[in-house]
């Protein structure tokens, strides 16, 4: 109970009742930005109720498997959990806040336990662990203390624009066929729930037939887009573009990288999410392409869906880190993904070329480079893909 | 089957059917049987998700009934389908002995039409079964929409017919790899039990557990290099199922002893794709003097 997150944490109070310091519990996840479903407390008193509380493992494992829905949370949960029912001496562990009783000596909390930690043990950069206080704080990236301040950027032309842009990229790449079907005039397969019930028309004879047809399979998207300081000039035109097509594509995961990759799928709806940015790219050291790839498919391998998933990197390919791992973990991931795009906003300036060292190295594995240093290069990517297609 | 009293009651009934599990699994699977609620396992590829629910069937001594996820599964092939050939005869013999049109439709849509999917056979069980919908991250978001209704309330609507709810629900396992994430009103209905890859002790005793008769160095001398085998940047990371095939391969061979040659020969049951046979290739020397010095 060393470092400052576990110190300011508040314990249970040793006379409340159970349910109130579960509750409390819950709470202090949630400001920790451990996503607690609704509902979940009820289900861990029940369990509660169940197990002997005088086992302080299986207390713990109760908490974890009632409240946690993945695996990311639980290094967190369980600094969490040793700091909030603290079993020192001096202080109450459960089975007295629960009964009242004296106190024994409680079991060693197992902070190693195999099966409770994702396979690194790593904390990725989502889960959090810096002590929060400010309201978005508690989804911030590690290390970045973002200041909250909404920007008005519905409605404007270019949001619009940049919106029938996203929904044309993921039209574009929206062209493998799903394996379910649905009803089309055009297609082979008898649809035979519709044939019956028109079949009952004419006494029984299938006279209007139906048809199904594989629905076209809405894109698999995943966006690494580069928030260093060298592309500042880019980044918000690029995320602003990033988030138009994750709103038409099925499944987009999205990542932000600098030194250090930050997932932000889920983060689009928040006012202050531009502001993501400031705090990657302040961070210092450069672009990592090479670490935050590698980062990519140790902590989120499951976004790396196969065949079906295209990938587009929005970078300069300035790159500070190793060459040599940038090659490695580029063709890693080609290996895992559809096809990589890669949007480069330097490219259409007078006389560059991606020599970069970074750069050159990702570049044998990209299938689309393409210039994107507006909305009109942004256009362009759509009519090259049209025509590749 | 009687419901297990206490976590221990679990640990044993694991422990009689082979299954080497440890607290949490237990804890998990205790607090599933007695709270009635889904059980949502996630982990690595082979690491015995799919085998708790077959264990947790043989443990209550009731049926296990799996629906084997997949893209595009939907309602027909995991709930239920009218049987079309069955209806169309049906009305033809009506139109002959003259029925009137809306009889013939309450008639078509009985019970007797109905062909029973997974799901919809799970509900209408005597005796609470297992349901196993494994690896449900290779259905779709339509599908996982679709089991929220079963999950929560063990009853499904059919319109033609109007909602069945089970008499005994059963006892729901799912199992994720991760291959996609699944929704948050799909997990929030669930408990959730993580398996990571086991350590050595945990291995070791699944080697032994499952394949009787092992060597107990060579054995060792496995769990070692896979374990190792596990830190490598491979595409695909060996599980314990992969553990298992592998003793069971040597034990079949009669190889008491892990070499260069014999492992080489056998790296098939470990690597899965032509890159990480070449890395493991690369690797093995390194590997097995490590796994030696253990020993």
């Amino acid at each position: 109970m060393k470092d400052p997150l576990t110190r300011k944490v508040p314990a249970a109070r040793p006379r409340g009742s159970l349910a109130h310091n579960v509750v409390e519990f819950c709470r202090l996840l949630k400001a920790n930005g451990i996503a607690v479903p609704a509902g979940s407390a009820r289900v861990a008193l029940r369990a509660l109720q169940l197990i002997p509380l005088t086992d302080r493992n299986r207390f713990r494992s109760a908490l974890r498997i009632s409240l946690l829905t993945d695996p990311q949370s639980f290094a967190l949960f369980n600094t969490l959990f040793a700091a909030y029912w603290r079993s020192a001496d001096d202080e109450p562990d459960p089975r007295d806040l629960a009964r009242g009783k004296t106190a024994d000596e409680a079991p060693e909390d197992a902070r190693d336990e195999p099966t409770a930690k994702p396979s690194d043990g790593a904390l990725p950069p989502s889960a959090n662990d810096d002590p929060i206080d400010d309201h978005y704080g508690s989804t911030a990236p590690r290390g970045a203390r973002v200041a909250a301040h909404r920007r008005g950027i519905a409605g404007t032309p270019e949001t619009l624009e940049l919106d029938r842009l996203g929904a044309a990229l993921a039209a574009e790449l929206a062209l493998t066929r799903s394996r379910r079907k649905h009803a089309h005039p055009r297609g082979r397969t008898l649809d035979q729930r519709r044939v019956l019930r028109r079949s009952l028309r004419y006494g029984g004879v299938p006279v209007e037939l139906a048809w199904r047809r594989p629905r076209i399979a809405r894109t698999r998207l995943l966006i690494l887009c580069d928030v260093s300081r060298s592309m500042a000039p880019h980044a918000q035109l690029l995320l602003r573009f990033a988030r138009a097509v994750a709103q038409h594509a099925w499944r987009v995961e999205v990542f932000l990288f600098a030194s250090d990759l930050v997932r932000v799928t889920n983060r689009w709806r928040e006012p202050g999410w531009q502001d993501l940015t400031a705090g990657l790219a302040t961070a210092g050291g450069g672009t990592r392409l090479g670490d935050s790839l590698a980062a990519l498919q140790s902590d989120y391998a499951y976004c790396l869906t196969g065949n079906k998933c295209t990938t587009i990197i929005l970078s300069d390919g300035l790159d500070a880190g190793e060459p040599a791992l940038v090659a490695e973990t580029m063709s890693a991931l080609a290996r895992r993904t559809h096809r990589i795009i890669w949007l480069n906003p330097l490219l259409t300036t007078a006389g560059y070329e991606p020599i970069a060292r970074g750069m050159a190295a990702a570049l044998p594995f990209v299938d689309v480079f393409a210039p994107a240093d507006g909305i009109a290069s942004l256009w362009q990517l759509i009519r090259a893909l049209r025509e590749a297609a | 089957m009687t419901l297990p009293d206490d976590i221990d009651d679990v640990s044993r009934l694991l422990d009689a059917r082979g299954y080497v599990g440890d607290e949490e699994i237990a804890t998990a699977l205790f607090l599933a049987m007695r709270l009635r609620r889904p059980l949502l396992i996630e982990g690595h590829a082979g690491v015995g998700k799919t085998e708790i629910a077959k264990v947790l069937a043989a443990a209550l001594a009731t049926t296990l009934i799996r629906l084997q996820c997949y893209e595009g599964l939907d309602a027909a092939a995991a709930l239920y389908e009218w049987n079309y050939a069955k209806q169309i005869l049906r009305i033809r013999l009506d139109e002959q002995s003259g029925r009137a049109a809306d009889e013939t439709e309450a008639h078509i849509f009985d019970e007797d039409y109905l062909l029973e999917r997974p799901l919809l056979k799970a509900l209408r069980q005597p005796q609470s079964p297992v349901l196993l919908i494994d690896e449900i991250d290779r259905a779709d978001e339509e599908f996982e929409a679709f089991l929220l209704e079963i999950l929560a309330e063990y009853q499904v609507t059919i319109p033609e017919i109007g909602t069945i709810s089970a008499a005994s629900p059963p006892y729901v396992v799912l199992t994720s790899n991760r291959v996609r994430e699944l929704g948050a009103a799909l997990r929030r209905r669930c408990l959730y039990l993580w398996i990571d890859y086991p350590g050595l002790r945990k291995e070791l005793a699944i080697v032994h557990r499952r394949v009787p008769g092992i060597d107990a160095a060579l054995a060792t001398q496995i769990c070692r290099v896979v374990e190792d085998l596990r830190r490598l940047d491979l595409d695909k990371r060996p599980g314990v199922a992969e553990t298992l095939d592998w003793a069971a391969a040597l034990l079949e061979l009669h190889i008491d002893h892990l070499t260069p040659e014999v492992a080489a020969a056998t790296l098939g049951c470990i690597a899965k794709t032509r890159r990480d046979l070449d890395l493991v290739r690369r690797d093995l020397p390194d590997l097995l003097a490590r796994a030696q010095d253990g020993t």
